[in-house]
């Protein structure tokens, strides 16, 4: 019997897998919402208005004082309000940077942000989960490299960079250890619990995976850009 | 920040590795880092790190992982002291000023350097003022601390540190004149601002080659006073840059014996006439190895420890006394950052975390919803939050479209008249809207469908996902003004209620995963569309005739679009209707020479596949 599909997009497939291959690990999946608060997505995951950290989230302010959230981070909190661990957690959702945009930059993009809490994970079992997840992505045994980096939220942050066939390192996405003061803002003792995070751009993913050279054109929906997804 | 070869061997005499090893090192221990050229680097500081802002503290934590020898700064307090110049600390801006003196030097214009620092001023890319203020610029660069030169005989009288008073004037030296909010901290004489602490000098005391005495300022400044002028002003140099971050404030000997290591001893004439005392503060941090080790899960031996103390953290068992140049450093997992990014993180090994179960209800009934909306024919767009079109929620900061959609409609349209070349279309889109209440909508558009199609389409949706939707025409007017060319468009919208239907097909799609494919570039020019209908035997496979048709020159996407059987064509027969997209990545394409390309490529297929054109 023959069909005549239609197809999904890009975003939707590469979310799918990412979950499909998270929930072999029993991650839960949860829905923040775009618009928040300064105190969900800034001050309580440590992202302190007077240090020059939050020079990198250009932000879109609404009237009524809250803001567009510039990642999926706030539902860590929100969800450990709610729960408690352990906890793994995936939290897909659109994310908003008051940036000029270009090939490269957007305004509106997609993260994945991912959280474990939980007895004895480390830093080990986060760089062994992610390395797993790129090659499932990729199809394939991929050159993964780690580098010390810095987020606010996280202690040790680290950034993951994926070999190019070209022989180049690029940058992948962000990750680390959940850092105190945001384990302590989730009613939780530091000395007590730990936990990993990490967030992805899953546009950021599909231009690695799939050569997609500007970010832009996938809110463009030109029908010859759809049409090469299934 | 620019990192020369030549510059950072200053302080690391046995440096070896050329630019791609050392952009490599330092990128693996925190400093990511790109080859400018085969003699320099261009290194991206994270915002923590206030002291590796400079040549000097990339050469330490450089020490730290490699074990070169670090060329160490002097401290020595050899400068005469004559404390005689006259400064006032307003009380409420005391905690502001972490150390700070003022060093008098004497007969500037006779000024000699005792070497060359063209190559330096090149890397900062300045061109040469005078002596004085190209070693300020030059060791900010390289030690970190930006110092501020003053001409002397413009603040006679002494200086005064406070905070502004609301419409204070000032003219800075890059000619901008800013009227200062309350709260700024500021450096006043003679009844006039004189500087914008840790950002920018006055030009009203600003050192000239006709200056002959300098009251040099070498100091350190709260982060978050400094950011705050900053903000408050819109002014940005690499002082506040540098002072945002963090300076030590025990480098100010190390600093003076370094700027006047640039001039011949006895040439240079300074004294100190000023000075804040400091107390030392130590910070100690308390760490448990064990801790250590199961926050980064891997085993780490005990020589590793050793690199952390090579960049000034001192490690007793359970004690780290922490450095006066690390103001990220606060709780023993910052110590836990520092142990593993010197020993690179590629020595952590392999920790799987347990296998568990879970249910994704929401989720998999949604992307359930999703693929039984592509199996009948539905394709999934994604539009903007942003709309010019007057909402209930409206953003203060992004003009060019300042609500936030309350419905998926405008981006609807949008996306149809992106897609002039297509005389059909299916579209639907999953979306947050804002009514003001932010909740999830799903829309539909279909494109070139005669009505009567339109209500079959709409029961289909209803079937097959229970969604019940009313597709309304678009009229004309609004059609041209969202620029859409095609004239059957039809949309609807409904609020997304949670399902709970089955998740059958998407443990399906579990098993057939295939990675993203290799992506096509979409051509800026026009493409041309042509849908063929042919009548074939039931025999013939639809994915034969596609891979052949994807083969034509030019030929970027094959879809079938429709397909039918009926008595009139015969039992054993269905007619396919393919929609074959052309493009060139180069030029427009010319609409004979795609039917050319057509015929071309039916005539080849008459030879392999029986069928009749229609």
């Amino acid at each position: 019997m023959v069909e005549i599909k239609g197809h999904l997009h890009p975003i939707s497939i590469v979310l799918e897998q990412i979950i499909s291959f998270s929930e072999k690990y029993g991650f839960t999946v949860e829905e923040g919402t775009e618009i928040e608060t300064e105190e969900y997505n800034f001050d309580k995951l440590n992202v302190a208005a007077d240090h020059p950290a939050r020079d990198d989230h250009d932000t879109f302010y609404l009237q009524d004082g809250r803001l567009l959230r510039t990642h999926t981070s706030p539902m860590q909190l929100r969800y450990l309000e709610k729960n408690s661990p352990p906890v793994r957690l995936l939290v897909p959702g659109r994310v908003f940077r008051n940036e000029s945009t270009d090939s490269t930059h957007n305004h509106t993009f997609y993260q994945v942000e991912g959280l474990v809490i939980e007895e004895g994970v480390s830093l080990s079992h986060l760089t062994t989960y992610l390395t797993e997840l790129m090659n499932y992505l990729f199809g394939r045994k991929m050159d993964v490299r780690f580098r010390p980096s810095y987020f606010p939220f996280v202690e040790p942050g680290v950034e993951l960079d994926i070999r190019s066939k070209t022989g180049k390192y690029l940058e992948v996405l962000g990750a680390g250890m959940v850092h105190p003061k945001v384990l302590k803002n989730m009613g939780l003792d530091p000395d007590k619990y730990q936990g990993f995070a990490f967030g992805v751009g899953l546009e950021r993913l599909i231009n690695l995976i799939s050569g997609v050279d500007d970010v832009r054109q996938q809110y463009q929906n030109d029908y010859r850009f759809l049409s090469q997804f299934k | 920040m620019i990192v020369t070869l030549k510059w950072l061997k200053e302080f690391l005499p046995e440096l070896k590795l050329d630019a791609e090893a050392l952009a490599t090192e330092l990128s693996l221990i925190g400093h990511e880092s790109v080859v400018i050229d085969h003699s320099s680097i261009d290194v991206d500081v994270t915002a923590n790190r206030g002291d590796a802002c400079s040549i000097y503290g990339l050469a330490r934590d450089l020490s730290g992982s490699t074990g070169l020898k670090l060329s160490k700064l002097s401290t020595d307090e050899k400068i005469e002291t004559d404390l005689s110049f006259k400064v006032s600390i307003d009380k409420k801006v005391h905690d502001s000023v972490y150390h700070y003196h003022l060093y008098k030097i004497e007969n500037v214009d006779s000024l000699k350097l005792n070497q060359s620092i063209t190559e330096k001023l090149k890397v900062l890319g300045l061109q040469t003022k005078n002596p004085i203020i190209d070693l300020t610029n030059i060791l900010s660069h390289e030690l970190g601390l930006p110092m501020h030169a003053f001409d002397a005989d413009k603040i006679k009288n002494g200086l005064v540190i406070r905070e502004s008073v609301k419409n204070e004037v000032v003219t800075l030296i890059n000619d901008r004149t800013i009227n200062l909010e309350t709260g700024i901290l500021v450096q006043e004489s003679e009844d006039r601002i004189v500087d914008l602490v840790g950002v920018m000098g006055a030009k009203n005391s600003a050192v000239s080659n006709r200056t002959k005495t300098v009251i040099l300022q070498v100091a350190v400044f709260s982060p978050t006073k400094v950011r705050f002028n900053s903000q408050s002003t819109g002014i940005k140099s690499p002082a506040s840059w540098r002072f945002e971050r963090g300076v030590d404030p025990l480098i100010l000997n190390r600093a003076i014996n370094r700027f006047t290591s640039y001039f011949d001893p006895n040439a240079l004439e300074v004294k100190l006439v000023f000075k804040t005392l400091i107390e030392k503060k130590e910070i100690n941090i308390k760490v448990d190895r064990k801790k250590v080790e199961l926050l980064i899960g891997s085993k780490i031996d005990k020589l590793d420890y050793e690199k952390i103390e090579r960049i000034g953290i001192e490690l007793s068992k359970d004690t780290a006394t922490i450095p006066s140049w690390r103001y990220d450093i606060s709780n023993w997992q910052d110590i836990a950052e520092e142990v593993i990014r010197l020993n690179k993180l590629e020595l952590l090994t392999e920790k799987k975390l347990t296998k568990q179960t879970v249910s994704n209800n929401e989720y998999e009934s949604l992307f359930s919803l999703k693929k039984q909306l592509t199996s009948i024919g539905f394709s999934e767009i994604l539009t903007l939050s942003f709309s010019k079109v007057n909402s209930p929620i409206e953003v203060t900061n992004f003009p060019v479209a300042p609500f936030l959609r309350s419905s998926l409609s405008q981006g609807m349209l949008q996306s149809i008249a992106k897609n002039p070349f297509m005389n059909r279309l299916k579209f639907f889109e999953v979306g947050n809207v804002f009514k003001p209440a932010e909740v999830k909508n799903i829309g539909f558009a279909v494109v070139g469908f005669k009505q009567k199609d339109v209500n079959e389409i709409q029961e289909k949706i209803l079937s097959e996902t229970g969604l019940r939707v009313a597709f309304v025409s678009v009229d004309e007017k609004e059609l041209k003004t969202a620029d859409v060319k095609q004239t059957k468009v039809f949309l609807a919208e409904v609020n997304l209620p949670k399902h709970s239907t089955m998740a059958n097909d998407r443990k399906t799609k579990i098993a057939d995963f295939k990675p993203l494919p290799a992506y096509s570039q979409v051509s800026k020019y026009p493409p041309i569309v042509r849908d063929i209908s042919l009548l074939l035997s039931k025999e013939v496979g639809t994915d034969e005739i596609i891979n052949y048709f994807t083969e034509l020159p030019n030929c970027l996407i094959v879809e079938l679009v429709d397909t039918f059987g009926s008595e009139s064509i015969g039992i054993g027969n269905r007619v396919d209707t393919y929609r074959l997209i052309f493009q060139d990545v180069k030029t427009t394409l010319n609409s004979d020479e795609v039917t050319e390309i057509v015929n071309q490529g039916l005539r080849k297929l008459s030879k392999n596949v029986q069928f009749q054109l229609r």
